[in-house]
């Protein structure tokens, strides 16, 4: 369980913009999701597969969370790519979804940073409002995909099976 | 092997004001190029596998641009798409990314913005054909190795020692000693990490 580093990394100075209290709030989110774990999860797999979710929104934390946990998915969410980072979780994620706009590191600037550090986690990116050079630079960058917002559902959940489904689905983008 | 020719940009779009304007603007740098009126002009032209890359129009009556890449797909070329469009929305410029475009332009562009794109995916483009060269030529060597030093290589590259090598293959250390210096040698490795890297690169690419 990650709720403990993540709550005495989260009193550490590094991330002024970020008061600890609202990291442990969101802990507690994790552990709710946790405890709500789908039945539907093929018996072979050591545990569901781990989704992060990385929205400053709470009302968009909580529809990605209802929307994913009823795949079969354990969703862990984050408030903002600092708190993700600091979790140390980004290594065991199927996938990220994360919103572009994100205060503190952005979106882009997350995956950019994931990929510099040689993590290929696939992740999504949610944009409430986008326009063309934003969605090419990011996939450019190696998101896996580029969904706006106010995003159709079925789209998130076909990346999610998609991704979920294994490597090579988005080789081309390797 | 693969040969040597200069880098060609390839223009497929049915205007031919645009035609021309793209071709005298590669001209004027000097950039060898091709245009095409179809895709299905170019795919009849077989120049997916010529070293350069595509810049390539979107909307196109009869195939469109996104039909042409998943033909090229289909065909494993590995030439780097632009893709150019005057009514480009998110949805399309994200599906023609993940279909492997490098890039995916809006009308009206800068030339020098779309002249630096080109020599990206020019460059890029070079890159693989690099990649894929030196792959083929590390399958060469693979194959020049007889079954017993391929034994041996796969021990050595799964980081057993020589006499661990010996006991697997119930060989003398002394004979895997030779096997092994025999590999290095077919397998012109500078250092075993060398001889890894090689392997794995082939390895990668198969999977």
């Amino acid at each position: 369980m990650k709720t403990a580093s993540h709550a005495t990394l989260s009193s550490g100075t590094d991330y002024p913009p970020r008061p600890p209290l609202r990291l442990i709030v969101s802990c507690t989110g994790i552990s709710v999701a946790r405890s709500i774990m789908s039945p539907a999860i093929s018996a072979a797999q050591e545990g569901p597969p781990l989704v992060g979710v990385i929205d400053a929104d709470p009302v968009a934390r909580a529809s990605l969370r209802s929307l994913l946990q009823p795949e079969g998915v354990e969703v862990l969410s984050f408030e903002s790519a600092e708190s993700y980072l600091l979790s140390g979780s980004s290594r065991t994620m199927a996938c990220l979804i994360v919103d572009l706009m994100l205060p503190g590191m952005s979106g882009l600037e997350l995956l950019r940073r994931l990929r510099s550090n040689g993590n290929d986690v696939p992740v999504i990116l949610l944009a409430d409002e986008s326009d063309v050079p934003t969605a090419v630079a990011a996939m450019r960058e190696g998101a896996a995909d580029f969904i706006e917002k106010p995003y159709v559902d079925v789209a998130i959940l076909k990346q999610v099976q998609k991704l979920l489904q294994g490597p090579g689905a988005n080789a081309m983008n390797a | 092997m693969i040969k040597e020719i200069k880098p060609t940009v390839f223009v497929v779009d049915d205007d031919a004001a645009v035609r021309d304007s793209l071709r005298m603007l590669l001209k004027s740098v000097g950039l060898p190029v091709e245009v095409f009126e179809s895709g299905q002009e170019f795919l009849d032209g077989d120049r997916d596998d010529r070293p350069g890359c595509l810049v390539l129009d979107i909307r196109m009556p009869g195939m469109s641009g996104l039909e042409l890449q998943v033909k090229l797909n289909e065909r494993h070329s590995i030439l780097p798409i632009i893709f150019i469009t005057g009514h480009g929305d998110v949805p399309m410029a994200v599906e023609a990314m993940q279909a492997g475009a490098v890039d995916f332009i809006q009308k009206p562009f800068r030339d020098q913005d779309l002249l630096d794109r080109i020599n990206q995916a020019l460059e890029k483009d070079a890159g693989s054909r690099r990649m894929l060269a030196e792959r083929n030529m590390i399958r060469k060597r693979l194959v020049s190795l007889t079954p017993r030093e391929k034994e041996v290589l796969d021990l050595v590259v799964a980081g057993k020692a020589n006499k661990v090598i010996a006991g697997d293959l119930n060989l003398s250390q002394r004979t895997v000693e030779i096997h092994r210096a025999r590999v290095m040698e077919k397998m012109e490795a500078h250092s075993l990490a060398h001889l890894v890297r090689m392997v794995l690169e082939v390895e990668r690419a198969e999977e």
